[in-house]
């Protein structure tokens, strides 16, 4: 079992909340439930994981991470790193962390109740932080935190609750990181984040663990007039996978979830995601790219609900994928579920390799073939690069998925 | 055969569901429940070879080890499987050379169907299977048919003419283990129909068989064999219809098609069972099997358009064995009321160079629930396979669903599979045109509807083209508020 050689976190506080008794009467999940049936979940089980917090990475530089501007937050193995964190002092923002915290932190979260790997975190806590903005305050510097994993077989549980009152914004950018000398590491992260009126939030994911895994679960709860805009870049990972969940509670909200996920060789990157559109006049967008290298397996599941009575929906799902080898798997399920007339709803799914005749056309005019092929990905994948406004994030990120 | 304006505002007329009568017929039942005495009262009923009996055990065996499915984006109340009587047949059951013979309430049936045996024989060049609770009653041009070496009678019959080509086939593409109603069926199946076209033979006629549930409280279960030998080509066609009743009636049917090296097998469905009142009481469920197996460059095309029944769970599938087989998937489903329907296909590519089509047409009215689930797998081996899917869907009022589950997995690079959905309503504009030009709201709104569903009714053999399009008009009628 996962749970055999843990200890409870210090963070939980037993009476405060019931999370630990619902973990205990949850069971694992299997491949029969419809949630998880491409997840190759043994891969996680067999794993016996301990709680390590030892620092390993000495500096930042090591990582190759692009240069990172504004806040840094470093949590390494699930402890708060201090040595390579850099905390400015910005009004208008305010970051906690739950270890420090005299208050008690009762597990909430709007995910579905019996999920396994939430509840596992909300027993098993670590560390979390917690950021708030102000109403009013726009935060132009970025706030960056890392996620590492880098000790062998360490579950890491780590939690970033998200406040963004009304008229406020915020730039969050979060990399889990697998050390490339650690192995079967697992980082299983919740992100709590509320937005409310008028507040607007750019969510930038960057994954790239190795040889380690990571669940990340995302629970956004917008209000009216919110925008949020999600981009998640899955480069590596044993087992990645992403769940998110986009309650869309005000009306004339914007919600935009997109990304590029390039399972290799042995590998497994799973996004999953849920638009919940509870109320009228939203417009929600998803783009999804996938490009599979080697025997990786490349999950899309999307699903967008109308609700009744939310009339005035706008919502595009994209999902478009590239296989690039022989054993190369890809599945891919954009799922509606409308139950309003007065929508504009669509989705589209395509699968398929590089077109012959383009490559031809580039290698008739004396580019080589591995650079031909990188021109094809650069082109397919411009599209989700190029929501990110900065320029050297895109360059690190088209590196990244290019060199993997 | 002609379908004037005049018969169409007669239809209009009629409101309410139209074949909902009941045929007085004495008919012979079998008690009420399930165990395997049963299943070996109906083998034995029916004179079967023991191979058969085995199969049926076998299937009522592990039926008795699975779990009704549960995954489904429908919800009813499950049906109470020992509260069903399981064989039903009409007690006459003579020999019948001439329509002379047959019982003339049946006759009457028949017209109301407008299916009448004597304007068959006569006009359209159809053979007719009609299966009246359970058991073939009555079929026309089976000599003609017999001369080509076809062979199309019930199953039961076929069973005791030809139980080398049943016990060859049977089970093949739907193994009693495939699932729960499949298994069901498997083991109580009262009877159905079985067409053997022989090698390089192209059927000359439509074969088309109705399956009527009469009995009241008896589940049908049908059973279908289509086996197209090499190079042959048939087309086949399902119509249903059902009497108007208070209860849930079951309906597990299995069809199994079989085409076989560079055969075509062309099957369609018209499917329009009671759906239940407008309050949701009463209406048949419908829990169907459907599948189909291509050899070498062979070809299977299901057609459906589904109108009936208050839950239904179908999903006419192929799997592509051979190289370069193309299988097609062409349906409308409309749902109205409390309807519910989760339908939609199987695409398994193995073979290479094959090809798939899916066109899907939801329409959902009342407070009714529309799902598309549709599979496309694309196997390792299935070297430039190519999958189309297009499923659109028609919403008609704002307390109805629409919805959309494709699952897509793709094992090989060299596929191209594309997937495509929107989901809208009647379009305001388009309503304001026609209604402008002096339509009525009603006829504006099915003409936009059969507009929208052309592209799958105009795969339907003309005679089926006719009838659901009526359908669809009746099915929608005073849906739009």
């Amino acid at each position: 079992m996962i749970t055999d050689k843990l200890n409870y976190s210090p963070l939980v506080k037993a009476e405060s909340n019931n999370a630990l008794d619902q973990f205990k009467g949850t069971l694992y999940p299997s491949k029969k439930e419809e949630e998880w049936r491409y997840s190759p979940l043994k891969k996680l089980r067999k794993i016996p994981f301990i709680n390590d917090s030892s620092f390993v990475v000495k500096n930042l530089s090591l990582l190759n991470l692009p240069k990172l501007e504004g806040n840094i937050l470093v949590l390494e193995n699930g402890r708060f790193n201090p040595n390579l964190s850099f905390i400015d002092n910005i009004q208008g923002l305010n970051i906690s962390f739950i270890s420090n915290s005299k208050e008690n932190y009762p597990y909430s979260t709007n995910l579905k109740k019996e999920d396994y790997f939430s509840l596992l975190n909300s027993s098993y806590l670590s560390e979390g932080i917690v950021i708030r903005v102000d109403g009013n305050a726009k935060i132009e510097e970025t706030v960056n935190v890392l996620n590492i994993v880098s000790s062998n077989n360490c579950l890491v549980n780590t939690k970033i609750d998200v406040f963004l009152n009304e008229n406020s914004s915020l730039h969050l950018k979060q990399y889990f990181i697998g050390n490339t000398t650690s192995k079967n590491g697992f980082i299983n992260h919740l992100n709590n984040i509320s937005i409310k009126e008028n507040a607007s939030l750019v969510l930038d994911k960057f994954q790239d663990l190795n040889l380690n895994f990571n669940i990340s679960n995302d629970c956004i709860n917008q209000g009216r007039s919110s925008k949020v805009i999600s981009n998640t870049f899955s480069t590596s990972g044993l087992f990645t996978r992403n769940n998110v969940t986009n309650n869309v509670n005000g009306e004339h909200c914007h919600s935009e979830l997109n990304g590029v996920f390039s399972p290799s060789e042995n590998e497994y990157i799973d996004n999953h995601t849920l638009i919940n559109h509870f109320v009228a006049n939203c417009k929600s967008f998803e783009n999804f790219k996938g490009i599979v290298k080697g025997n990786g397996v490349g999950v899309f599941n999307g699903k967008v609900i109308v609700h009744e009575n939310a009339q005035k929906i706008e919502a595009f799902q994209n999902n478009k994928n590239i296989l690039l080898d022989k054993e190369s798997i890809i599945y891919s399920k954009p799922e509606l579920e409308i139950y309003a007339d007065d929508v504009k709803c669509s989705h589209g799914s395509t699968t398929g390799q590089f077109d012959d005749e383009a490559i031809f056309y580039l290698r008739a005019r004396g580019i080589s073939l591995k650079k031909s092929k990188e021109l094809m990905i650069l082109g397919f994948i411009n599209e989700v690069i190029k929501k990110c406004n900065n320029i050297d994030y895109q360059d690190f990120i088209i590196e990244r998925l290019l060199n993997n | 055969m002609s379908y004037t304006e005049k018969d169409l505002k007669e239809d209009l007329d009629n409101k309410s569901y139209e074949f909902g009568f009941v045929t007085d017929i004495e008919s012979e039942k079998a008690p009420v429940g399930l165990n395997e005495d049963i299943v070996r009262l109906i083998s034995s009923k029916k004179n079967e070879p023991e191979w058969l009996l085995n199969y049926r055990l076998k299937a009522f065996e592990v039926w008795q080890t699975m779990k009704e499915p549960n995954w489904s984006h429908v919800e009813y109340e499950k049906p109470d499987f020992q509260n069903i009587s399981y064989y039903a047949a009409p007690k006459k059951k003579k020999e019948l050379k001439s329509l002379d013979e047959v019982d003339p309430e049946l006759l009457k049936t028949m017209d109301k169907l407008g299916i009448s045996i004597e304007e068959q024989k006569k006009l359209s060049g159809v053979a007719v299977d009609f299966v009246m609770d359970s058991v073939s009653v009555a079929t026309s041009f089976k000599e003609k048919l017999g001369e080509l070496g076809i062979i199309f009678c019930s199953f039961s019959e076929a069973v005791q003419n030809h139980p080398n080509l049943v016990q060859k086939y049977m089970g093949t593409v739907i193994p009693y283990t495939d699932n729960y109603y499949a298994a069901l069926n498997s083991a109580v199946f009262s009877d159905g129909s079985f067409c053997y076209i022989p090698k390089g033979v192209r059927c000359p006629m439509e074969l088309s068989t109705y399956f009527r549930i009469n009995e009241s409280g008896t589940g049908q279960f049908e059973r279908t064999l289509l086996i197209a030998d090499e190079s042959s080509y048939v087309s086949y066609l399902e119509g249903c219809t059902a009497p108007q009743r208070d209860e849930n009636q079951l309906h597990a049917a299995v069809v199994e098609l079989i085409s076989l090296d560079q055969a075509e097998i062309k099957y369609s469905t018209v499917q329009n069972w009671y759906p239940g009142d407008e309050k949701g009481v009463g209406g048949v469920y419908n829990f169907v099997t459907k599948r189909g197996i291509c050899g070498y460059r062979s070809k299977i095309s299901w057609t459906q358009v589904e109108t009936g029944s208050a839950v239904t769970w179908k999903y006419p599938s192929c799997i592509l064995k051979g190289d370069y087989s193309v299988g097609e998937f062409y349906s409308v489903a409309v749902t109205n009321n409390f309807q519910q329907a989760d339908t939609g296909t199987k695409m398994i590519h193995v073979g290479k160079n094959t090809k798939s089509t899916i066109i899907s047409k939801g329409i959902s009215a009342g407070k009714s629930q529309n799902s598309y689930r549709g599979l496309v797998k694309i196997g390792k081996g299935a070297i430039n396979a190519r999958n189309f899917s297009q499923c659109d869907s028609l919403l008609m009022t704002d307390r109805c669903g629409a919805h959309t589950f494709p699952y897509i997995e793709c094992e090989n690079p060299s596929a191209t599979v594309e997937h495509e959905a929107t989901t809208s309503k009647i379009g305001e504009e388009q309503l304001f045109y026609c209604m402008q030009r002096g339509i009525s709201e009603e006829k504006a709104i099915s003409l936009i509807v059969n507009g929208y569903a052309k592209e799958v009714l105009n795969k339907l053999p003309m005679e089926f083209a006719v009838e659901a399009q009526k359908l669809l008009e009746i099915s929608l009628e005073g849906s739009v508020g």
